[in-house]
């Protein structure tokens, strides 16, 4: 579980873009599972693994660079070399899930779409008929209060997990 | 503080994908230059990805009240007539709309669900792990990847016997070894369905639905046994594998009972990306529309002897127009039993 959803986090911190991100994670597992003799067992499972998703990225970006945004290759190497904390993951994973059902019911719905439906911005135009900047700027809002959310509650959660 | 509002604004606008080219090398720079801006962008990032993966599974999903009732009051081959036509209007003005698959399957699932209510949608937007490319992918060449790589990673893990297993646990019986991948898709009762015994049950995945040939289908590698060492001690003997399942369907808004199947396959591999397939059987049957009532199937299978693996797999299709409503319903399996037998009255399980 642990290492697939780290894996993801780590790959969409490099490309900023999900489907794009989900490509690259399942070429990564294959190549994973292609490569698993050369894993060495005494090794760190999981930095090998993160090394194959970051060139897995690189390679993503040369193919597609012509037709999107992305990060300049220099940039996605200084991010690629931020430290990974997986342990910061889990308990922000316990608190999102306290901080989501306090989400305002207008975010909800919105927040319901985009996260979890995974629609395009257009998608949710369309649905709620309302134009592009007010979905986008609710979003921001939607996030904006989610990490002040997350952030209050970690320090809890972190001093209850020592005992 | 206005600093980073306006890094955290871009941030999110790249996160929806609506960013624009200035704003983008903006926020390059942005983040090029601040260790502390990009800590807040890793923020944003594990936050993205924890609401994209696991809220999902923290709210129960919400199902839509199927409409059963309907179907008595207009005769059948009218009401089958006008659901299709509708469907298949519905989809040309949809096709023409997009070209991608992944929002064609998207706006399948709405239109399927008259209150709009997320169930359907739910799919697949859990895990990208690859099942999740069903969804993705056009669904032919879906299969045979999914296959591939559980059967890869099971064969992985079962080599090493440690390796982390994100999907699937490895298990240990009397000369036997198994990947199993059930304890990840049990339910409880749900959709009018109880667990044919015990309290949960086998959910199968959504179908990948291929409107252009009329054909909804999932298939799901559950289980690879590793029999090397039951084989070894056969002395020549005869082996064989069995194979019992019981299946069911939903309520939903389709006309007949899926067909079930039930595959096991003879697998030897030399390294773990090559496998050659030795032998194969698979038995099928439909359900019925009852989902008081489980329908049985099983299959048996002569071991060769240079059998490595064994790899269990379950599928639940639909053909015809009743394919392009198949995720209205959702399908099950429970009570999988495998024996795995020798000539000398030698039985290993059930398992």
């Amino acid at each position: 579980m642990g290492v697939q959803r780290n894996l993801y986090a780590f790959i969409l911190s490099l490309l900023a873009n999900r489907s794009d991100a989900e490509d690259v994670l399942q070429e990564t597992n294959l190549i994973l599972c292609q490569k698993s003799k050369e894993y060495d067992p005494e090794g760190n499972f999981r930095s090998w693994a993160f090394n194959i998703a970051r060139y897995q990225v690189l390679a993503h970006l040369t193919k597609k660079r012509r037709s999107k945004i992305h990060f300049s290759n220099e940039l996605v190497e200084t991010l690629a070399s931020e430290e990974f904390d997986s342990q910061k993951h889990r308990i922000t994973q316990r608190a999102l899930q306290i901080c989501y059902d306090l989400l305002p019911e207008h975010m909800k719905e919105i927040a319901r779409l985009r996260f979890k439906e995974d629609q395009s911005m257009k998608q949710i135009c369309k649905a709620l008929n309302r134009p592009i900047g007010a979905i986008s700027g609710t979003l921001f809002r939607i996030r904006q209060n989610l990490i002040q959310c997350v952030r209050e509650k970690i320090p809890k959660l972190e001093a209850d997990t020592e005992f | 503080m206005q600093k980073t509002e306006e890094l955290e604004r871009l941030i999110s606008s790249l996160l929806d994908g609506s960013i624009s080219v200035d704003d983008h090398s903006r926020l390059s720079s942005l983040l090029q230059n601040s260790p502390e801006n990009r800590e807040i962008y890793l923020e944003y990032i594990r936050l993205e990805s924890l609401l994209h993966w696991e809220t999902a599974q923290s709210e129960p999903i919400e199902f839509a009240t199927p409409k059963p009732k309907l179907l008595p009051v207009i005769p059948f081959p009218v009401w089958a007539g006008a659901v299709a036509a509708m469907f298949l209007s519905f989809f040309g003005i949809i096709w023409l709309g997009t070209d991608q698959k992944t929002s064609l399957t998207a706006y399948i699932d709405h239109i399927i669900q008259p209150d709009g209510s997320s169930y359907a949608s739910e799919v697949g937007r859990k895990a990208p792990m690859p099942t999740d490319t069903i969804l993705h992918k056009n669904f032919g060449e879906a299969m045979s990847l999914d296959r591939r790589n559980y059967v890869n990673v099971a064969i992985a893990s079962l080599h090493s016997g440690n390796q982390p297993a994100d999907e699937g646990v490895i298990e240990y019986f009397d000369h036997l070894k198994r990947w199993n991948r059930l304890p990840s898709l049990l339910k409880p009762a749900e959709k009018g369905v109880l667990p044919a015994s015990g309290s949960s049950m086998i959910g199968l995945e959504k179908m990948a639905v291929n409107v252009d040939s009329q054909t909804a289908e999932v298939e799901e590698t559950v289980q690879v046994l590793d029999v090397r060492m039951a084989m070894e001690n056969t002395s020549g003997e005869k082996a064989r594998i069995f194979a019992a399942l019981k299946v069911n369907q939903s309520f939903g808004n389709t006309q007949e009972g899926a067909e079930f199947g039930i595959t096991l396959k003879a697998i030897r591999s030399d390294s773990s990306t090559v496998e050659h397939e030795l032998s194969k059987t698979e038995s099928k049957t439909s359900a019925d529309l009852d989902p008081n009532t489980w329908s049985e199937l099983s299959t048996e299978m002569v071991l060769p002897l240079d059998t490595q693996y064994v790899v269990v797999s379950l599928s639940a299709s639909k053909q015809g127009p009743d394919s392009i409503l198949a995720n209205t319903s959702s399908y099950y399996a429970d009570d999988l039993e495998l024996y795995l037998s020798f000539d000398k009255d030698r039985v290993i399980g059930p398992i």
